[in-house]
Formats: C-alpha cells, structure tokens, sequence
C-alpha cells in the first residue's frame, strides 16, 4: 500500500476537501483524479500523478455536525490548503460551511477556498461575481461552483492553488 | 520533435566539473537526451546563440561570470530568450539570487541535489514545452472566453505565470482592444486612436465583452513603461472603483439620454461634453466608449450626470404597454429582490473571517503547538492555543505543475 501511495523519492502535495453531508465530495474527487478509493474511516482518497516525481493526494473528509472523524494532526501540519464544499441552496449545509470554516481558521493558517454547490440552478448572483470569485482575506477565497461542471471543480482546485503561488511569490 | 525540429531534446547543462556534475550528466544521459555540458559561460552562451538548445541548466555560482548574468543575456537576446532554464545553486544564496533574476525561469533546484530529482524535473519541463508545441502545430494557439470570467487582470497573471508570449484580444460593446504580452511581460496596449498607457489603462476595467489569447512570438518596441506588478495593481484598483460606481447605476446597457444638452450653469466642461454624447438616446455603455476621455472619469461624470438629473432613463415603448414586457419586468424586479439574500449570506462569511483574524493576531504571541485534536475542540479558550503554522512543502515550480495537470485534465 505504502508503495501504491508514493516512493521515497517523490514529492507530494495534499489538499483536504471537506464539506457537510451531501456536499459532492466524492464527484469533486474524482472529477480530479482517475484514481480514488473511499477508506473504511470513510476518507475519500484521491491520487494525482503530476509527473514522475510529484503527487497530489487528496482528502475528502466529513463532517457530522459535532466532530471530524480525520486524523488532522497528520495531514494538518503538511496541508496545502483545504477546500471547504457545501449546497449553496441547502440552510443545513451553509449552517455546517460555516463550522467547518470557524474550525479550520481558529486551528489552521493553511489557505481556504469556500466553494458553494449551485448544482443546477441559475446563478444566485450575477454571473461576473460567480465567475470571479471573493477574496474574502489573505487566508479565505470563496467561489460558487456547480458540482456537475467539470470546469467550475478545476476552478475551485486552481482557486486554492493560486492562493498558494500568489503566497509562494 | 521537439520545438526546434530535432528528435531528441537538447539540453545544455553548465556548472563546474565535478563528482556532483558528472552524477548529473550521467542520469540526463541515461533519459537519452541530447546532451552538452559547458563550463564556460561565454561559451554557453555562444552555443545558445549558434544552436538554442532546448533547455538550460545553468549553476549560478561559475568562476568567471554568474550564472545570472548569463541566464540576463540569454532572455535579452531575442535568439535565446525562448529557451526554457533552469538554476541550480547551493540553498543558502538560491533565494536571494534568484530575486535578483527579475526574468523568467521556469524551475530551481538547491545544491545538493540527487541527480533523479532533477531528471525527474526536466522531464516534466520538455513535457510541457512538448504540449505547447503540439496545442501549436494542432493549430490551437491560445484561448478565448468572456471577460465576466476572466477580466485583463486575470489574463495578463495567466500570461505572466507561465511566461508566455502572445496577443489579448478584447471586444467590448462596438470596441475591440488589444494588449501585447512578451515572455510574460506587458508590452504595449492599442484601442482606436489612445496613447498605448491609456489604451490599456481603459481596458483594465473592461469587464463585459469577450476575449481571445493568441500565444505567439512578439516582436514589437516596448511602449508600456510600467513593470506587470503596478499594472496589476492599478487593474485592481480600477476595476474596484468601477464595480463601486457601477454598482450605484442601473445596468450600463440602460439607454439614457439628456434633458438638455448642456446648457446653463452648473455644469462642468467635461460633462457638457459627455452630455452631447447623449443629446440623441444612447446607452450608457455606448456613450462612455465614444467619450475622449477615460472610461473610468466618465463613468463617475454619467453617476454625477444622472444624480444630478440632467441624464434620465429613456423609457421603453414596450414597458408601458406590451403586457409581456411587464411581466418579464416584474419577474426581473423579483429576482434582484431574491439576490439580496445571497450578498448577506457571503457577508457572514466575511464577519466571521474578520472575527477569526482577531483570534490570529493574538495566537502570533504565543508559540504554536505541533498537535492537533482529532475532533473539534470544545471551548474557544483551548482553541485559540492551538494553531498549526501553515509551511507550503513544495515550490513554486511544483505548484505550477500541479495547476497545470489540474487544468490539464
């Protein structure tokens, strides 16, 4: 298994995307990597090969409105960021966005990108904001998405990762 | 191929000899590379000039001239500057080094280094430099969208991150633009008949239209004196006024007109002159783009204008009387009524974020602990103690090429 994941020689980098049940973290996932396997603690794991010598792992971890079942003491330190997903058009899950969002930044200063399901429906706002996103800080980004769009999953990953090279500058 | 027609790609490695250069030299062989090595930076530099390799790997610590200064003359020299580099260097002067490289390279690697890692990078650059030149020769030279999406500050970073060379189209209401964009570089902006500054100046609040990126070679004098970064910066700081002012008008395809064309007092020069713009009904937009002077002052003139009352809505035939129209109206004036809730919804994001900022500040006094609870923490007291530092693990580079493979996908 440890030589599935990576070797010795390679770098890795690792995203956690969290979200309250029925946040489409499982489609957010695979729509990013060919390789994904959901682990008996219920962790949706995704693999991205970059290249011969570099890994994105990712992390799709739950939350049940009290606590997470995820081992954050193992990831938290080497995270890249975390990508907090939520139904945009669901109270229960706005409501658990914003514990989700209350406990990363009270424990982590990891970059944050808030991505709300629109699913199907029209825009909630004009279009130019959802395409655009908000800086919300120099920590937290948020973006609407539709978890049935390719295009707009890639945003909200490349959203976090521009927030780390904008950092890294 | 590779982009300059031959089989293998070719790679020019310069450094000193040595146990370390010779590991090195050993694996790029191994990945049947066409290899040359150098350890003389004038000739390198030559060779680049007779032969432009594919890629560079250049030391920048060399006895007789710094790999910097080669590494200026090659991107100074219009034969070399396409040539993809990377720089190795001991990890102690890398950083400072590499921030007097105010040009493009496109990876680094700290000395010392294991020979595969830096094989392993390499490939990942001709990979990339090999899907730019099939996206070329398959005939896709760049891309196209709305600049809803993406506005000229976003293209011109996209742009500027890869280093890439080419033209941005803009089109905008009865106005088209262009931005001329060299090795990542802004060089020069045309719109009818403006000075190249102000063409692009206009253009970076141009926020509705469409766009269209044609990478290619760019070969024109530089005449936009300003450097990326303050262009940037004045971009967001334009198109934030605008978004402020735009916000306060109704939409900017509104057809308007003037009561009076303006005669009489209390009325400047500059908004008599965009008061004739609107003698006949035109819309806001239409007017602003005719006017001489920039498109931001005359959006705030149409603000004052229409506070003022001497600009008023033309009103639509079809309003009063299509019954249709009515409705469609009305069902319009329900929704901005819905979308009132979404700007209080982000909104709480915002305060909550402020509120956790607070929280950060005073975490910065204390020594962060290395542990964190597996399950949310119960009382505020505790939390505020434990804080993971964030280190990002990889390099800009790696984070390039994860962006990229993300994108890619």
């Amino acid at each position: 298994m440890e030589e599935y994941l990576h070797h010795e020689t390679q770098r890795v980098g690792e995203i956690v995307i969290v979200g309250p049940p029925g946040s489409a973290k499982y489609e957010f996932i695979n729509s990013l990597c060919k390789d994904v396997v959901i682990t008996d603690q219920d962790v949706i794991f995704g693999r991205l090969p970059v290249g011969k010598d570099l890994l994105l792992f990712l992390y799709g971890v739950g939350y049940n409105g009290k606590n997470f079942d995820f081992a954050w003491d193992l990831i938290a330190p080497k995270m890249l960021g975390c990508i907090i997903l939520f139904d945009w058009y669901n109270q229960q899950s706005y409501e658990g966005a914003n514990k989700i969002l209350d406990f990363l930044t009270q424990q982590f200063s990891a970059p944050l990108v808030l991505a709300a399901d629109v699913r199907s429906n029209s825009y909630p706002i004009e279009e130019c904001l959802f395409s655009a996103g908000i800086t919300l800080s120099s920590h937290v980004r948020f973006l609407f998405y539709r978890s049935s769009d390719a295009n707009g999953i890639r945003r909200a990953a490349v959203s976090l990762l521009d927030a780390l090279i904008e950092a890294a500058s | 191929m590779n982009l300059n027609g031959q089989k293998k790609p070719q790679i020019l490695l310069v450094d000193s000899a040595g146990p370390e250069t010779d590991a090195l030299l050993k694996a790029l062989k191994k990945e049947g590379l066409d290899l040359h090595f150098n350890q003389d930076t004038q000739k390198a530099f030559e060779f680049c000039i007779n032969r432009p390799p594919t890629m560079l790997i250049a030391e920048l610590e060399m006895p007789l001239e710094s790999g910097v200064q080669l590494i200026k003359r090659l991107k100074s020299n219009s034969t070399t500057r396409h040539i993809s580099i990377m720089v190795t260097a001991k990890e102690a002067i890398l950083e400072e080094r590499l921030k007097s490289l105010q040009i493009g390279i496109d990876d680094y690697v700290s000395k010392p280094y294991y020979p595969e890692e830096v094989v392993a990078r390499v490939e990942s650059i001709l990979q990339e430099i090999e899907s730019i030149a099939e996206t070329r020769s398959s005939g896709e030279h760049g891309f196209s969208g709305n600049l809803e999406e993406m506005n000229l500050v976003d293209l011109i970073q996209t742009l500027e991150l890869g280093n890439k060379s080419g033209v941005i189209y803009l089109m905008r209401n009865s106005e088209e633009g262009r931005v001329y964009v060299e090795d990542g570089k802004v060089i020069d902006a045309q719109t009818d008949g403006i000075e190249p500054e102000q063409a692009l100046t206009n253009m970076l609040t141009w926020l509705e239209g469409s766009f269209k990126v044609s990478l290619q070679l760019v070969d024109r004098v530089r005449m936009i004196k300003e450097a990326n970064r303050e262009i940037l910066q004045n971009g967001t700081k334009l198109i934030h006024q605008w978004r402020q002012i735009a916000n306060q008008l109704p939409p900017l395809t509104t057809v308007v007109r003037s009561i009076r064309n303006g005669e009489g007092g209390y009325v400047t020069k500059l908004e008599k002159e965009l008061l004739s713009l609107f003698s006949e009904p035109n819309t806001i937009l239409s007017g602003i783009e005719s006017s001489k002077m920039d498109d931001l002052r005359a959006l705030e003139l149409v603000k004052s204008l229409l506070d003022k009352g001497l600009l008023i809505k033309e009103p639509s035939v079809h309003q009063a009387n299509d019954p249709l129209a009515k409705n469609i109206l009305e069902r319009i004036q329900q929704e901005r009524r819905r979308t009132e809730s979404p700007y209080s919804r982000i909104a709480s994001f915002f305060k909550r974020k402020s509120n956790a900022k607070i929280d950060l500040e005073v975490d910065r006094q204390k020594e962060p602990a290395a542990q964190v609870s597996d399950s949310r923490p119960q009382n505020k007291a505790s939390v505020t103690k434990i804080k993971v530092p964030h280190r990002v693990r990889l390099t800009k580079g790696e984070l390039l090429l994860i962006r990229q493979k993300i994108l890619a996908n």
